[in-house]
Order: C-alpha cells, then structure tokens, then sequence
C-alpha cells in the first residue's frame, strides 16, 4: 500500500530537531516518491512559508520552543485543517488523547515502524486530498452563488427549506409565475440537474458560513 | 728495734762507709729529705722502722708506730687490701706495691703508693724488707678524674648508641656520594639484613622492585640539591613483606661548611597510608554511587537520546530497503541511506560509550586529559535532559587542547554534576528562558571551566557553603553531589567555587593545573 502523490504541489513537511531523524524520514518519504521538506523547529518551518502545500505534516511532540503538541492545536483552531501525524519519543496517554482530540490522524513512538508511519502519512494524505477536494467545490458553489441575485437567493433558501412554489409566493408576495422563473434561474445558475442536488448545494453553503438568510 | 739497727745495711747497699759518723748524719738527712716517707720491716714483715717524716705524718711517736699504730693510720676501706698485698709480696718475696689512703696527722686521707723491696745477705737468704710511700694523692686525683671522664664518656656513647637505636624509625648514614656506610640495629633487624649487604648501593635491593627507581630519582636530585630531603617508598621487611616508609635525609656539614655524610631516618607510614587508600576508597565508591544517582535521573532523557538515532536508523533501512526493490532500484539513494544507517549507528554508540564510561567503576587513574573531549561526551548524555526542560545550552570551548592529568569518569561526574544542578535550578524557577553557559579555556598554566545558568542564584550569604556535604536545597537531594565534586577537584590539586551572577542566575567554576610539559 504504497500513496500516491495524485497532486503534485501537495508535499509532506516534517518537523524534528533531530537532525538524523528527519533526514532519515525525509529519505523514507522520498522513497515512495513523496516531496519532503524538513525542518528543526516550528519557527523555522513558519518562516519558510511552505504550511500551506502540506498535505501532511509529521511533527515530534517534544521541540525546542514551541511543542509540536501546540502546534498542532493552534492549527486547528485556525481553521486550517492540515493532517498531522505526531511522532514522539515517549508517548503517554494523555498526550495521545490531546492530539487526537486536536483532529490528528495518529499518535506514534519512537522508534515508528516504517509500515506504520507510512500508513498514517497516506491516511493524512487521502484526507488532505478529500479536504482540498470540498473546498473546491466549496469554492466553486460559492462563486456560483455570488451570481445570484437578491430575488433569487431568497427563493433558493425557501426552496432548499422545502416550501411549495405557492407557499413561497405567499411567503414573499410575488405570484407563483414569477417563483417558477426565478426557480429555475437558481437551478440554471447553480449548475444542479435536480431540486435534490440543489438542496445539497445549499446545505454544504450554510456549512461553509455562506449567508443564506430568508 | 732504732733505725741504727738497719743502719749498716743500708748503708752497704748505697757503698758507704759505716764508720763514718759524718755519713751517718748525712743519711739521716737523706732519709728525711726523701720525698717519700721510709720504713723497713724484718723478714716476717713485723714494721721495723719508719722515718721521721713517716712519724711526723701519721702524727705518731715511734713506740705508738712500730705497735701497730701504722696500720691505724691506713684508711679503714683500704687496709685489709693493703695488708693482702703485703703478705702476698712477703709469701713470694718479691717487690710489691699497693696504693692505699694514709690518715694525716691532721685526720685528713692522702693516697699513698706503698712500695716494699726485700733484701736479700750473701747466702741468697731474705734478711729484710725495706719500704717508701710516695704521696700519690695529686696524680691520684688527675687519673680519677680521666677514668670519670672517660666513663662518662663511656656513658654518654651507650646512652646515644641506645637513643640511636631505640629511636622509634630506622635511621641511617652515607658519605657525601650517597653511597651507604651505616644502617641502626633496628634497621638490620627490620630488613634481616647485614651491614655488609646494604653498604654502598646494596641497599637498594630492600626497596620495593616498583619504588626503586623513584627512590633513585628523589636520592639523587636530593644529593645534587646538597639540602634535606624526602619522599616515600615500600620497605622489604625480614619475612618479606613491604611496608610504606616516609624516608628523610639531611646533610652533615664539616667546619669548612663541605657536607661529609648524610643521616637519614625511615618512618613507618603503613598504617597512614592503609587508612589513607580507604579514605580513597570509600571517596571513589560514594563518587560511584552518586554518578549511578544522577545516571539514574538522567535514564528517561538518555533513552529518548538513544532511541533518536534507533529511530533514524530503523527509518532509514526501510528507505534502503525500498531503494533496492525491483520496481525502482537506486542505488544511489540505497546507498545514501545505508551511509546514514552507518552515522546513526554510531552515534547510538557512542552514547553508550559514553554511558558505560561514567558507569565505570574502577580506581581513578590520572591519565593526560583533554577537557575539549571530556565535556563534549558530557553534553551528549544531556542533549535529550535540556530539550525535556527546554533548557537552551550555548558551549564555548576555548583554547583548550593541553592536556591536564585527570580521570576523566571523575571529571566528567563534575561537569555532569554542575550542569544537572543548573538545569534543576532553572527548572525550579518558571523563569525563561532557561539558558546555561558551559566555557572552557586554559591560561595562566591552569585550564578554567565554568557553569552558567539562569536559575535563581545561590543566596547572599555564602555561596560556598553549597560545597559542605549534605548540604542541599532540594526536596529530594542528599547533598552530596556537591561535596563530591568538591573532593574530586582538590584531589586533582584545582580549585572550586561558586558565586552569584550579576544579572541573575549562578555561576560555578573550577580550574585545574596543566600536565606538565
């Protein structure tokens, strides 16, 4: 079960200051074909400016300055949700748990059975891919939106609510032919072959925070 | 019996003619001139005469003398030897003589050489004995006191000949070119040994076989010098055992200020130097002891420092690994991770080294050290210990290639000791950032190590206290640690101490001389 990199800008950033263990690792990753930057501490890997092309971020628990354990938090909570598989000398249970709540794909020891590690980085990997991938779409839905017009935003939201075409001309004073035209502008414009597809679309907007108001 | 009696004889023996009255008076004036007081008695030994002088001396009338009064007048203590002589000489008819005390007429004694010769008629026959006293009191006095002195003469030798040997040490004597000319009784006794053996050199052969070119080295740098000396050196005692001697020798100058010989005196330091290697000992096994301690806090950091390079090893054999399968064989990059395998490996190892190194129990050996190779080994153990405690060390070695004689386990516990006092001060305090100092340099003949750390200092009143055994600020310390390092830099002939720093934190150093040469 050997990853595959299916996007080539993705790379997979390795945090160590053990000089011997991440070029060790490095080495391990560019022999599945994996690109590889390594870096000693956090700051250092910051200021390189490469966080963003991670797909995977192999991180020790223990670093000089700020602990990979932190790291790791403060990345959730910005909201950019990069896998990250922790790598440690002395793992105990507590810290595990507060990785994994912190979303990270897996909690390993040193030393990490290669097999092992592999499996956690191309689990970090697919998940990245999916992530980009729904972000995409996201984004995609998005800009699609945006070409929307007030009328018709108010229609999409009553129509993905589930409301009769009449029930929505009562509900904003317009006759149902007028509903009919904007409803299939909205499917026009959102690309969606069926009202089921449409109301997807809707709900993955209101995840993403997009403002679907009444 | 008058002195007319013995008249004609005497006056034949000295050839004169009796029937001269002139002479007669003459002879008379003779015998009374004679510094010597004159006597004769018969053949039996019956006192016949004595001179006028004699009377006059003893204070005696001539009737009172010949009636035993003479031997009245001999000291009683003397008078039966005086007698015993007189009738010895009258058995063998021979010239005899005796001293003996004569009384004065004033009471007091003179000592008298008493003298008698017999005389004999035609016939072969003893017909009398004629006698003088010569006053011998003077020349008396004048030989008692030589015999008194050369008795206390006598004395004065036996008495140094026993401090000489009874001196509680082996003392000993040679000329001016070191070459053995006297060993004490008790020095004999000790080696089992005769003089005629250890005369000249020979007595190098009772010097321990390890010793021997010591001794000659002290000896003859002592000889040259021209002033005292000494060193120590083991002893074959007569059943062959060696014993520990602090031997001395000082110089013995003739008038002329040349030194003639030398006297030397060996004092038995069995015993001091027995207690002195247990003290040693029991040193050298706490120092162990407290090395495991801090290997034992030190264990969770030294595991994650080995288990990095395992780690890295594992990693990169499986990167190899894959870079030799058939689907994508290069062996460039197998062979780069093979060179890594290699690195890793060793550096485990020397971790290990390192390890057992300090685990090392053994007698310390002072050995040429060098301490830009014994503080790196040190800093190694503690790498994973400062990232544990995000501890940030900055090592400076300066100039520090001359060697010092030391043993390097020891000096290496020191230095291991001061920097896990520093991390544990700083650690203490939630202050940071933790950073610790380690330099080293050498100047001025002795080479300087010192410990920096920004923890909380040591307390106005006396730094140095934090050196006195059992002296400890922390919960769970003994307060040895310390106190060994202490002992162990003094044994070294260096110096340590500690101080406060001027911004914050404290600052321990040591020194210790340069190796000669």
């Amino acid at each position: 079960m050997v990853p595959t990199a299916k996007n080539v800008e993705t790379i997979v950033i390795v945090i160590d200051d053990d000089q011997s263990v991440r070029e060790a690792l490095r080495g391990l990753f560019q022999s599945v074909g994996l690109l590889t930057e390594i870096y000693g501490s956090v700051q250092e890997c910051l200021d390189a400016g490469q966080l963003e092309r991670a797909g995977c971020i192999v991180l020790d628990i223990r670093l000089p300055g700020r602990s990979g354990l932190e790291f790791q938090e403060a990345l959730a909570r910005s909201g950019s949700a990069q896998s990250v598989v922790l790598v440690s000398g002395h793992v105990d249970v507590q810290m595990a748990v507060r990785a994994m709540k912190a979303g990270a794909i897996d909690v390993l020891s040193k030393p990490v059975r290669e097999q092992d590690l592999l499996e956690a980085v191309n689990r970090a990997l697919a998940r990245d891919q999916q992530r980009r991938e729904e972000v995409k779409r996201e984004q995609i839905l998005r800009v699609r939106y945006a070409t929307l017009s007030e009328r018709e935003r108010q229609v999409f939201a009553l129509v993905a609510a589930g409301l009769l075409n009449k029930q929505i001309a009562d509900r904003i004073a317009i006759t149902e032919a007028t509903v009919k035209l904007h409803r299939s502008q909205v499917m026009k414009k959102m690309e969606a072959q069926t009202l089921p597809e449409l109301v997807r679309m809707a709900d993955s907007i209101a995840k993403a925070g997009a403002d679907l108001t009444l | 019996m008058t002195h007319s009696h013995i008249m004609p004889q005497a006056f034949e023996s000295l050839g004169i003619d009796q029937s001269s009255s002139d002479l007669e008076r003459r002879l008379h004036r003779i015998i009374n001139a004679v510094p010597g007081l004159i006597w004769s008695a018969d053949a039996e030994g019956i006192v016949t005469f004595l001179s006028q002088q004699y009377l006059d001396y003893i204070g005696q009338s001539a009737d009172q003398a010949l009636d035993g009064g003479w031997v009245d007048a001999v000291h009683p203590d003397d008078s039966d030897g005086l007698l015993d002589a007189w009738a010895e000489g009258l058995a063998n008819g021979r010239a005899t003589e005796h001293e003996a005390r004569l009384r004065r007429s004033d009471g007091s004694y003179r000592w008298m050489l008493f003298r008698a010769s017999p005389s004999y008629d035609e016939a072969g026959q003893l017909k009398e004995w004629f006698g003088v006293n010569i006053d011998v009191e003077d020349r008396k006095d004048a030989r008692d006191a030589l015999r008194i002195s050369e008795a206390a003469l006598r004395e004065s030798e036996r008495e140094l000949q026993q401090i000489v040997s009874s001196i509680p040490g082996l003392t000993w004597k040679s000329d001016a070119q070191g070459n053995m000319t006297f060993w004490n009784q008790g020095f004999l006794d000790y080696a089992g040994a005769k003089l005629e053996r250890i005369v000249g050199y020979g007595f190098m052969d009772y010097i321990h076989p390890d010793d021997r070119q010591q001794v000659m080295t002290v000896w003859t740098q002592i000889l040259k010098s021209g002033s005292a000396g000494e060193s120590e050196a083991r002893l074959r005692r007569a059943d062959g055992q060696y014993r520990w001697f602090l031997w001395r020798a000082s110089p013995f100058f003739d008038s002329e200020g040349e030194i003639t010989q030398w006297f030397g005196i060996n004092v038995d330091i069995e015993n001091r130097k027995r207690a002195e290697e247990d003290l040693r000992q029991s040193q050298s096994d706490l120092a162990h002891i407290t090395r495991m301690t801090t290997m034992g806090e030190l264990a969770v950091s030294i595991a994650h420092e080995v288990n990095q390079p395992l780690m890295a090893v594992v990693t990169n054999a499986g990167a190899c690994l894959r870079w030799l399968s058939d689907s994508k064989t290069d062996i460039a990059m197998a062979r780069a991770a093979a060179e890594r395998i290699v690195r890793d490996g060793h550096r485990a190892g020397d971790i290990i080294t390192s390890l057992r190194n300090l685990a090392r129990k053994s007698a310390p050996r002072m050995d040429p050290v060098r301490l830009d190779q014994v503080i790196p080994v040190v800093l190694d153990l503690l790498q994973g210990e400062f990232r544990r405690h995000d501890v940030v060390a900055k090592v400076q070695l300066g100039e520090c290639s001359t060697p010092i004689l030391g043993d390097s386990t020891q000096l290496q516990q020191v230095v291991l000791n001061l920097i896990m006092n520093a991390v544990e001060a700083m650690v203490a305090t939630n202050a940071t950032p933790r950073r610790l100092a380690v330099r080293a340099e050498t100047r001025d003949g002795e080479a300087m190590v010192t410990v920096t750390d920004t923890g909380p200092g040591l307390g106005a009143d006396d730094p140095d206290r934090v050196f006195e055994a059992f002296f400890s600020t922390k919960a769970e310390g003994i307060g040895m640690g310390l106190s060994i390092c202490r002992s162990i830099i003094e044994a070294h002939g260096g110096r340590i101490w500690a101080e406060n720093n001027q911004t914050r934190g404290s600052v321990f150093s040591f020194t210790l001389p340069l190796a000669e040469g």
